[in-house]
């Protein structure tokens, strides 16, 4: 529990004079420097800047960064670092700078204070620190995004001796870092506020990088909002005392972390239906808050699944009652139409036979020839008792069909309501409707029926110009204000 | 049931002054080629039969004879005046013409050439005035003798309005459209426009087995034989001529009583169909009194948004447009009526593009008022609900 202050007078900078990289996706080259220095010799050391370099460098390389690293270095070991990032940092697509250590504000501007620097006046300023200048020299040889963290805003130890060295001079002192001047496409962000100084953390790290490391993990997080996010944790932990400074103009929107979010995943795999998929999705996220979602759909499918195994039992069920009744109505059909023709043939026939001088013939001779009427006594009593017989059956074919079709009707209704109770018990309505097209065996049987004679066009133009039709019935139904919530319900699909 | 169909006009109270009018024309009675004046109409009815039996030129003692269903000329349906004047005219026969055998109409009588009798009953204007209200029924009673191939008699009357009921039988109340039908005209043809001794139109001879097979169903409609009603139908339609517009009319019943939804609509999909070849639809959406709302019986309105989607859709597959043209039966103000019967067409052609919006601008609607009036009798009950007809006409686009 040593709360040890970092001297401060830094700053974070976030320097990007060019253009944003979009979240690329193309392989982007990202570089870093990353420097925590920890055992100062002429200054309070500070145990936790060691380990907030190595937790930084960690979380920059899991997100692709390569990565200059260095702790507790020297002016010399300071420079060395900087020169080599700078090499690296040409035309990167993101370079970014972090520091954890000691640094301050002297005359305006802003130092970072190597581990054996001696900072007695203002020869030791401008010779034994590492001007931020130069850092950001360095950043700006890349071509992308810039982004300086600096957590070591921390109070100034040397405050007091230069000020007291300096005044004389008129120079200036600052408790902690100055602000540097905002310039366009720029980030900046400090551990703690302007001129005020930073806890260095009773634990592991800083409360300033133990949350920036954790939101760097965090994948899909804008920069801006995760800096935001950090200011946030910072803030909450130290119960105010902190809150770290952010300076943004970026022109578009970076990702340290590209990967997808489990929001990301989940929004694209949320309607998939192979429960596979949706147990990686657990495993991959598995403190997602999607993860209960996913766990819920898993068990929906297994559900539904098993239910459509007894729904396809069923459809194929009442299918083959459909179809054996079909044949029957068929069969009964013929039987009907055959007794239909017979009843026509002989009509016609009787009609017909003694019909032949029509008109045209008989008008000349339009004779009184017609005297006494019957002459021809025709066949009568053989053919009316055929006639008779034609009736009958007529009748009995009519009644058999009347049968046949009340048994079609109570089938359907039995159909229905089976289908209504399945999809109660799943409740849901998303589930697809049945495809009567994959069941082949279930037919249409009002289609089937023998048609009044003429049907033109092509079946499925045919049922098009029926469906607009039901549609249209639909449409003026709603008008009329008469709509069913069935026909409602209908309506959707038409619209 | 006859009342619920009251909703052409407005007021009822036509009757009344009908009766006025008929009283005053025969109180003037003075042109030269007086129209004959109506008798009460079981007189009237009497006096032509016994012109049409006692004057019929054929010869022989046992003349067999059948009736082709007498209709009203101006609907082409048969009716309760219809039907009992059939009855009586049987009754007549039997009773002072033994010489006619009536004989069932059916194919099997047909085949023995046997003299047929056609009959009309029209709502007319006794003094003849275009557009005049209908204030007599004239009666056209003729005999045709297949076997001459020639009309042998002929009686006529008029009757006075008084106490004839001219509901129409279930079928013809039941018919959701008219059109113009060439077996009818033939028949009103054959009894109207043929003189004695002329040869009987061969339009109507060759109908005439059809005609046989489609009264079995028109008969079997309306005792609720709904399933032989349509095997009649379908046994005519095999036959020639048969494809008959009542044989349509009669399918859609049919099939819409049997609650055979997809062969309702198609049925009246060919209504419409053929409705639309000959450029005229002329369909019985009724109207409450006095409103552009649908009268309030769900039983009868219920299929509207049928037939309203399938014309809408089958005029757009012809590509054809459409003239909707509102009527009112002749009660009330010209004026009124007259503005009503286009509100009633514009309130159909709403109903029409919200089914089928794609058919905006190929439609318009219109209203006659009763100037095309077909019954015209202005009783606002079932006999003239034609007169309250949306009709559409097929216009150039």
């Amino acid at each position: 529990m040593i709360v040890v202050a970092r001297i401060c007078g830094l700053i974070m900078l976030m320097l990007s004079s060019l253009a944003v990289a979009a979240p690329a996706p193309a392989p982007e080259r990202r570089v870093a420097l990353v420097i925590g220095n920890s055992s100062y010799r002429n200054a309070p050391a500070l145990p936790n800047t060691v380990n907030d370099a190595r937790d930084m460098v960690t979380a920059l390389r899991a997100v692709g960064f390569e990565v200059v690293d260095g702790t507790d270095l020297d002016k010399r070991g300071m420079d060395g670092a900087l020169t080599r990032f700078a090499r690296l940092a040409q035309d990167a697509d993101a370079a970014m700078f972090y520091f954890a250590g000691h640094g301050f504000q002297f005359n305006g501007e802003n130092y970072l204070v190597p581990v054996e620097a001696r900072i007695e006046d203002e020869i030791g300023v401008q010779y034994e620190t590492t001007r931020l200048a130069d850092v950001v020299t360095a950043l700006n040889f890349a071509k992308g995004v810039k982004i300086m963290v600096l957590d070591a805003c921390r109070n100034n130890p040397f405050v007091g001796l230069l000020a007291k060295r300096q005044a004389t001079r008129g120079f200036a002192v600052g408790a902690g870092l100055a602000p540097v001047q905002r310039a366009q496409g720029m980030v900046i962000a400090y551990a703690t506020q302007a001129n005020d100084v930073a806890a260095d953390g009773a634990g592991r790290n800083s409360p300033f990088t133990r949350a920036l490391v954790r939101e760097i993990s965090q994948p899909g997080l804008e920069v801006a909002a995760l800096f935001r996010r950090v200011q946030k944790s910072v803030y909450d932990e130290t119960q105010g005392k902190q809150t770290p400074e952010l300076s943004l103009s970026l022109l578009g929107d970076f990702y340290l972390n590209r990967e997808e979010t489990d929001a990301d995943v989940w929004r694209r795999i949320r309607s998939a239906d192979d429960p596979a998929v949706l147990k990686d999705f657990i495993q991959r996220y598995p403190a997602s808050f999607f993860a209960i979602d996913a766990r819920t759909r898993i068990d929906l499918i297994e559900r539904r699944s098993l239910e459509l195994g007894e729904r396809d039992r069923l459809a194929r069920e009442f299918a083959a009652r459909e179809r054996a009744l079909l044949e029957r109505l068929e069969r009964a059909e013929q039987g009907r139409r055959q007794a239909a023709d017979d009843l026509a043939r002989k009509d016609s026939s009787t009609a017909a036979a003694p019909a032949p001088p029509a008109p045209p013939a008989n008008a000349g001779g339009r004779a009184p020839s017609i005297a006494i009427a019957p002459a021809a006594p025709q066949p009568k009593p053989e053919d009316r008792a055929e006639r008779a017989r034609l009736a009958d059956e007529l009748a009995k074919r009519e009644s058999e069909l009347a049968a046949i079709e009340a048994e079609k009707r109570r089938l359907s209704e039995e159909r229905r309501t089976v289908e209504q109770a399945m999809a109660a018990r799943m409740g849901l309505v998303a589930l697809p409707p049945i495809d009567r097209s994959t069941v082949p065996t279930v037919l249409p049987i009002e289609e089937v029926r023998p048609q009044p004679e003429p049907r033109p066009a092509s079946p499925s133009a045919q049922a098009r110009t029926r469906l607009a039709a039901e549609c249209a019935e639909l449409l003026v139904r709603a008008q009329l204000g008469d709509l069913t919530a069935a026909a409602r319900e209908q309506l959707q699909h038409c619209r | 049931m006859a009342a619920s169909f009251r909703l052409g006009g407005i007021l009822p109270g036509v009757l009344v002054s009908v009766a006025l009018l008929a009283g005053g024309a025969r109180a003037q009675q003075p042109a030269p080629p007086a129209p004959p004046t109506p008798v009460p109409f079981a007189d009237a009815l009497k006096k032509a039969a016994d012109d049409l039996f006692s004057k019929a030129s054929v010869s022989g003692d046992q003349i067999e004879l059948v009736i082709d269903p007498l209709i009203d000329a101006a609907s082409g349906g048969q009716s309760t005046a219809t039907r009992s004047m059939q009855q009586r005219l049987m009754e007549i026969v039997r009773a002072s013409y033994p010489r006619f055998a009536v004989q069932p109409f059916d194919s099997e009588s047909l085949s023995r050439k046997p003299v047929v009798l056609v009959g009309t009953f029209t709502a007319v204007n006794n003094q003849g005035v275009a557009g005049g209200p209908r204030d007599a029924y004239r009666i056209c009673l003729t005999l045709a003798d297949l076997k001459s191939n020639s009309v042998v008699s002929k009686g006529v009357a008029r009757a006075q309005p008084e106490g004839v009921d001219t509901t129409p039988t279930l079928y013809f109340r039941d018919a959701p459209l008219w059109s113009k039908d060439q077996a009818t005209d033939a028949y009103i043809k054959t009894c109207q426009g043929t003189k004695l001794g002329e040869t009987i139109d061969p339009a109507y001879v060759e109908r005439l087995t059809a005609a046989a097979l489609i009264n079995d169903g028109i008969l079997a409609y309306e005792s609720s034989h709904f399933r032989e009603a349509l095997a009649f139908y379908r046994a005519a339609r095999k036959l020639p001529g048969g494809e008959q517009h009542r044989v349509r009319v009669g399918t859609y019943l049919a099939a819409s009583k049997l609650g055979r939804r997809d062969d309702t609509v198609d049925a009246f999909g060919d209504l419409v169909d053929f409705g639309l070849q000959n450029d005229q639809l002329m369909v019985k959406l009724l109207f409450r009194p006095g409103t552009t709302q649908f009268i309030d019986n769900p039983q009868v309105t219920e299929p509207y948004p049928m037939w309203l989607s399938q014309i809408a859709t089958r005029a757009r597959q012809k590509n054809a447009c459409l003239e909707i043209v509102g009527h009112t039966s002749h009660t009330g103000l010209p004026q009124v009526n007259e503005r009503l019967s286009v509100l009633r067409a514009q309130f159909i052609m709403d109903l029409l593009l919200t089914g089928a919006p794609e058919n905006r601008g190929r439609m318009l609607a219109t209203g006659r008022g009763f100037k095309e009036n077909l019954v015209g009798t202005g009783k606002d009950d079932a006999s003239d609900a034609l007169d309250r007809r949306v009709e559409f006409k097929v216009i150039g686009c």
